[in-house]
Order: C-alpha cells, then sequence, then structure tokens
C-alpha cells in the first residue's frame, strides 16, 4: 500500500536538500558533499545511493532498467500488482523481468505464470481494467493449490526481492535491492543505504 | 627481505592507529602502518551489500568479504576463525581492515562515568584504572572533535565536560519521542546518543541525510570512520601499508622493541624498524600477536613479565528484546539509534550486579527478527496473506516494530582469555587465537534487572508480542586483553600505555581498559589513543 501524498512530500524535501548541498558546493565544501547531492537529487526514484553516483559506477547490476515491456512483462506486472497489492507504478519493470524469467520454470506443485494470469482474467498485454483481489477471492481463482503455490512465489518474491534458491545450499538469488516491496511498499520508510532526506526528518511523524 | 624504517611504525590501521598516524605525522614524525587486511572501497562494499542475501544484509561484516591472509570472526560463525573453548560463545567480532570496525560500528560515543575508572574503589568489583574522568576529561574532549561527535549540550550523562560537543545533536527519532513520553514516571530518561556522526558539514563529510544502514556501512560517510585520519595522515606524510600482516614483535638484549617482521598475501616476508613501536590491532589480534612472539628470552611472549596479556577478555553481553507497540512509532527511519538510556549506568547496585545502558532502536526488527524483506516475506509464507491485506499488513505491522538492546557491565576474569593455537593456523600459517569466556552472575544478574526495566517499557507502550531474546547477544565491545595499571606485576601498560617492560612498545584500544563500565567503548579508546600520542611525541623528542 502507498499513499502519493507521502511520497510527494518526501520528494519535496528531497529537493530542499539539494538546494542546501548546492549552497554549501558554491561555498567551497568537499567532494563528499557531491556525493550527497548527487545521492539526495534524484530520489524521486528511490534508485540511487551516493557512492555509486560519485564514482558514475552503475547501480547494482540486480536494478539495471529493463527495456520497454514485452506483453508477457506486462502481463505480469498486472498479475503481480494484484498479488502483491501494490500499485502498478511501484512495481520496478527490471526487477519484473528478473522475476518472471525465475519462474519461467514454476514452483514446485504450482503453475505457469501465464496459466494463473489467464485464470485471474488478465490477458498477455496486461490491457483492460484487472480484476481486483477481492475479484479472485471471491471467483476462488487462488483456491486451488497449483493456482496458490504460484500466486505465493510471486508476492514472496517481490516482497523479498530475491528468488528462493533451487538447491540445498545454493544462496538465494537476488533480483532486486532497491525494488523489493518489503521496504518500497513502506509508507513511511525506504531501504537501508537510501538517503531518506534532509537531516532529522527522522524527528518528525510521516505525513499521513 | 624488504626492510622498512620509521620514526614510528604502528600496527593496525584502525580508530587508535588512525589517530595516532595521523597525530604522529602532522608533527613532522615519520610514520609507517602496517594494517593486515585489505583498502576498502566504499562504492564496491556498497554493491556487496546490496548483492547480500536477505538474511546476511544486515550482519556487521556482511560487505566486507573475508580474506584468506587476515581472515576475521564472523557473524554467523563465530567459531570459523576463533577457536571457541567456552563454555559460552564469544560472540563479538571485528574488522580486518583500513580503518578497522569503525566501517561498521553504531557511532555512539560516550563518555565514561567516573566511578567507571574506581569499581574496585567504589563498590568492590573489578579492577580500578590508573587514570581518573578528570585526567581523561581533556583528552575526552579532543576525541571528540577529531571524531565530529554530535551531541546535546543540555542533557546530562553523568559527566562534566570543560568543551561542548562539536557539534549540535543527533535528533531524537519520532520513535524515541513516543519512547520518552511513555516512560515519564518511571525514573527512566531518555537522552539523545552522542554520536560521531555529522549534524552538519564538518571535516568536509556530509550531515547524515538518513540512510538507515550506520551498521554496517554509512554509504555517504556522514557516520564518521577511521579512514578520515588514515587519510590525514598519508597527507602528512605517513605510508599505510594494507596487506602487511605482522606476525613477530622481535626484542634486544635491552628490553626494547627492535623491529616488526611481517608477511604479504603471497607469503614474502619484510621487515621494519623504527624508534617507537606501536600495537593497535585491538582486543584480540593485539594479545594474539604478543603471545606468538615467544622467545626462550621472553617465554610467555612480549610484553608479559605480568602474565596478563590475552587474559580479562571482556564484552557488553547484551540483552536483546522487541515488541509491537500499539500506536506507530514509524521506526526504520534515521540513523539506527538516536537515543538511549543512560541514567542506570551507576549506582550502588553494582555491588551486586552489571549496570547496563538501553539502546533505542530505530531499526525496527531487523536485529532480532530480520529485515523487513524477510518479515514482509514472512506474511506471505507463514500468514497467508496477499493482496491489499498483505500491502496494508506490512505497512500497518513494520509502524509498529521496536526494539531495545541493554548492553550490560561484565567484570574482569582472568580465566576469559585469548591464547594462540599451537597446532592451528590461518591461511599464512599464523596462529589462528583460542577464546575462553564466560558470562558470570553479576552480569546474568544485570542482564535480569534489563529485562525488567525493558518489560516495564513495554507495558508503559502499551506493547504487544513482547519478545526477550534468550540468552545473550555480543556487542562488538571486545576489551580487556593488555590492561593499563599501575602495577607492572598485575598490568601490561601503564597511564600513558606504554609497555612496562619495553620502553618503546605502546599497545593501543580497548584492550587496556581495567574494567568495562557499559558505555561504548569507542570514544574512549580515541581518548587514551590521543594522550598516547603526546607521550610518544615527548619520546621522539627526546
Amino acid at each position: 500500500m502507498r499513499h502519493e501524498p507521502s511520497r510527494a512530500e518526501r520528494g519535496t524535501s528531497l529537493r530542499e536538500a539539494s538546494l542546501t548541498r548546492r549552497h554549501f558546493l558554491l561555498g567551497g565544501a568537499a567532494s563528499a558533499a557531491v556525493a550527497l547531492l548527487a545521492a539526495c537529487s534524484n530520489k524521486n526514484s528511490r534508485n540511487t545511493s551516493a557512492p555509486a553516483a560519485t564514482t558514475g559506477a552503475s547501480q547494482a547490476a540486480t536494478d539495471t532498467p529493463a527495456p520497454a515491456p514485452s506483453p508477457a512483462l506486462r502481463q505480469f506486472i498486472a498479475l503481480s500488482a494484484v498479488l502483491t497489492g501494490v500499485s502498478l507504478d511501484v512495481l520496478d519493470p527490471g526487477a519484473a523481468q528478473g522475476f518472471l524469467t525465475a519462474l519461467q520454470t514454476p514452483p514446485a506443485g504450482g503453475m505457469t505464470v501465464v496459466q494463473l494470469a489467464v485464470a485471474a482474467g488478465i490477458p498477455v498485454g496486461g490491457s483492460g481494467t484487472a480484476p481486483s483481489f477481492a475479484d479472485l477471492t471471491a471467483k476462488g481463482v487462488l483456491t486451488p493449490p497449483a493456482e496458490r503455490i504460484t500466486a505465493d512465489a510471486i508476492a514472496t518474491n517481490w516482497y523479498s526481492g530475491q528468488v528462493a534458491a533451487t538447491g540445498a545450499g545454493k544462496a538465494p538469488s537476488v533480483i532486486t535491492y532497491n525494488g523489493a516491496l518489503g521496504w518500497k511498499a513502506l509508507d513511511f520508510a525506504m531501504a537501508p543505504a537510501l538517503c531518506g532526506g534532509v537531516f532529522g526528518f527522522w524527528s518528525a511523524k510521516p505525513a499521513a | 627481505m624488504a626492510q622498512h624504517h620509521a620514526d614510528v611504525v604502528i600496527i593496525g590501521a584502525g580508530l587508535a592507529g588512525g589517530l595516532v598516524a595521523a597525530r604522529l605525522a602532522a608533527a613532522g614524525a615519520k610514520v609507517l602502518v602496517l594494517e593486515s587486511g585489505p583498502n576498502r572501497d566504499r562504492a564496491a562494499a556498497l554493491q556487496t551489500f546490496q548483492q547480500l542475501g536477505n538474511d546476511s544484509k544486515g550482519l556487521p561484516d556482511g560487505p566486507y568479504p573475508q580474506v584468506p591472509y587476515a581472515p576475521k570472526p564472523s557473524t554467523i560463525d563465530p567459531k570459523n576463525y576463533l577457536i571457541q573453548q567456552g563454555p559460552d560463545l564469544f560472540k563479538s567480532n571485528y574488522e580486518r581492515q583500513v580503518g578497522g570496525t569503525t566501517w561498521h560500528w553504531l557511532g555512539s560515543s560516550f563518555r565514561l562515568v567516573p566511578n567507571d575508572f574506581k569499581v574496585k574503589s567504589a563498590y568492590g568489583v573489578g579492577a580500578d584504572w590508573p587514570v581518573s574522568y578528570n585526567d581523561l576529561e581533556p583528552w575526552y574532549g579532543q576525541a571528540e572533535k577529531e571524531l565530529g561527535v554530535a551531541g546535546d549540550n543540555a542533557e546530562d550523562l553523568g559527566v562534566k565536560r570543560s568543551t561542548p560537543y562539536p557539534q549540535p545533536p543527533i535528533s531524537k527519532s519520532y520513535l524515541d519521542q513516543q519512547v520518552a513520553a511513555a516512560v515519564t514516571g518511571l525514573g527512566l530518561v531518555v537522552a539523545t546518543t552522542p554520536a560521531a556522526r555529522n549534524s552538519t558539514i564538518y571535516q568536509n563529510r556530509p550531515p547524515c541525510c538518513g540512510n538507515h544502514n550506520c551498521i554496517p556501512l554509512c554509504p555517504i560517510q556522514a557516520k564518521y570512520d577511521a579512514t578520515v585520519h588514515t587519510e590525514k595522515a598519508k597527507q602528512s606524510g605517513a605510508q599505510i601499508l594494507d596487506q602487511a600482516i605482522a606476525y613477530a614483535v622481535d626484542v634486544n638484549s635491552a628490553g626494547k622493541v627492535s623491529g616488526i617482521r611481517f608477511k604479504r598475501p603471497d607469503g614474502t616476508q619484510e621487515s621494519a624498524t623504527a624508534t617507537v613501536y606501536v600495537i593497535a590491532a585491538h582486543a584480540i589480534e593485539t594479545p594474539k600477536l604478543l603471545l606468538m612472539s615467544r622467545t626462550a628470552a621472553l617465554p610467555n611472549g612480549v610484553a608479559n613479565s605480568s602474565g596478563q596479556v590475552g587474559r580479562n577478555l571482556m564484552d557488553h553481553p547484551t540483552l536483546l528484546s522487541y515488541a509491537l507497540t500499539a500506536q506507530p512509532v514509524y521506526p526504520y527511519r534515521g540513523p539506527l539509534s538516536t537515543s538511549g538510556i543512560e541514567n542506570l549506568r551507576d549506582g550502588d547496585f553494582r555491588r551486586t550486579r552489571g549496570a547496563f545502558r538501553i539502546e533505542i532502536g530505530n531499526d525496527g526488527w531487523s536485529w532480532p527478527v530480520g529485515d523487513m524483506t524477510q518479515i514482509a516475506a514472512g506474511l506471505v509464507t507463514k500468514q497467508g496473506l496477499l493482496g491489499p491485506q498483505l500491502a496494508q499488513m506490512v505497512n500497518d505491522r513494520a509502524s509498529r516494530h521496536i526494539r531495545m538492546a541493554s548492553l550490560v557491565e561484565q567484570l574482569p576474569d582472568p580465566d576469559n582469555r585469548v591464547t594462540v593455537s599451537p597446532d592451528q593456523n590461518d591461511a599464512i600459517g599464523i596462529p589462528r587465537p583460542v577464546i575462553n569466556y564466560k558470562v558470570d552472575q553479576y552480569t546474568l544478574d544485570g542482564m535480569a534487572a534489563a529485562k525488567q526495566t525493558h518489560q516495564q517499557i513495554y507495558q508503559a507502550l502499551n506493547a504487544t508480542e513482547v519478545t526477550v531474546v534468550d540468552g545473550f547477544q555480543g556487542a562488538g565491545h571486545i576489551m580487556g586483553t593488555y590492561r593499563m595499571g599501575t602495577d607492572p606485576k598485575t598490568s601490561v601498560v601503564d597511564a600513558n600505555q606504554r609497555s612496562h617492560d619495553h620502553a618503546n612498545l605502546f599497545l593501543l584500544g580497548s584492550g587496556v581498559f581495567p574494567s568495562a563500565g557499559c558505555s561504548n567503548p569507542s570514544l574512549t579508546i580515541a581518548a587514551l589513543a590521543l594522550r598516547a600520542a603526546s607521550a610518544i611525541k615527548a619520546d621522539l623528542h627526546r
């Protein structure tokens, strides 16, 4: 769940942060402040961290932007939005592609993503009005185990940002850091290591 | 064998080593620093952190991968490097790299309270220090300036100050304010934590912007770390050699240290000589090096005529708890901790049980349970939530997460000790440390008192799902293994941290603490290091 006013408020704070730091830069402050300026000036994307910005290094490889979403990807994103309970714009397309690729092999006992999407009434391309989660529940779409297993896998992947290991002793595959909904779905906080705003913002109650 | 020479050779490029290197180099001394671990790149460390699995992201050592030539204790597996002989597990770890453990420290920068320096005289337990609070007070002021401590001059933390904090305080979190309001009437005072974290632009580093990641890594270096001073030292001409692993301290027939031998990762050997030698490799690696440098003339090792090297290993065994508040407190914002309860750090109760301070966390349940990615995924897999109810529950519960940690005083016990393995070596043939460790009843009783206080606070907050984690956690505050004192028979170094046995050898770091108190030790390490730097400087000018 996300409330846009909260995000807008955060954006305002970050713009103020940029102005503040620009002022210091003009005063001759050091390169470290440049890092913070870069880190905070692009925070509406919630996708930047200071050292990477400073060095010009790319973001973590797992967060590289995806090309224009394919019809299959749009279908997956539409299905994901219903299952995770967040709005479409919260779901990072690059991460979505990673999850979709990982689910090419369905989870044990589960069905394919396409089968689940079709069962939910979401066509390839994700066009049209997506069903609500209440619709799916009312129609019992997620009641059969195969449907439920895949639905749970999609939601779990999105909230964790990673895909569970497929073999004993293997590490999970991190698909996205910035796009993990465990953090990104919060109205009031961000993933650690992302600049949250101007100094001291944590003292105030978040805007409703 | 390559040979190096300097006025001062320092082993360890962490907090103490960095400060002394910077001070002495600025004064014109030729300084060589030998650091066993590598240089770290902040951007690379951040990328490593982001690509860790969710169960490893919050670990202090997560962004800093092991290197075979300078192994270190792992948070997940405390037996990976330390040979633990119990009966209790020693759970604290440290980093071996340029900048040391300050890469992953929280930044809390307390002065010890006056009775911490005379706990034996005042309460009949532990050991007195050879310095008093008043002796150290000016050095605390200098240390605060070097580290850029942000604090609230108006708050009483049980000490008299002759200088103000160099930076305005780190603002209390919204969560802190809710706790402070709730505990009114319980005799508990929520105070702003003094922290080496910028509240302004200081030393050309930016103010904190709430990255909420002090542990394991501040991505913008708003939090002080010792690379600030290793860089200053370099700018003043000091040479910092990373991947230089000291394995022997040589002592001549006159009883003076005459050289350091060290290895490179490829096994090649080099040596360094100097007028003054400083070992600042923290409270496990320093005694390890001294003990493994034993010879026929020094069968107990270097600086160890007292037999105290490696003994009296201490930590602040930590009681950890968490709960769900009745109203949102909005954690997961700002520095990981901005306030604590400090008025329980001293009192007559210390005759019978350990003192404690309570750290109030802004990090929700990340430490005891797992971060929000893990908790949210658990709502799907364990509670079967999906759709809007899932998103709503994630927000609702996360907004009400709270945790507290009490750092409890531990007494020096000579049987809690570091020794070196006679037959188990690391990858380059250096003996691994052996740890014997037990948490005694004095500390356990302190933890029991802390538990009661945590429960009172949660009750005042009308919190539910109150959980006190069994046992103790490591605080990462490793202390006591080369204690300071006035008597060479019962201590290793004097009040200036000079070896009683070898006049040109100084041993720095929290290993010199004769007693532990319950306050985070880093500012005291820094103050003592600056004091030692003054003594070393005088030696060099002699």
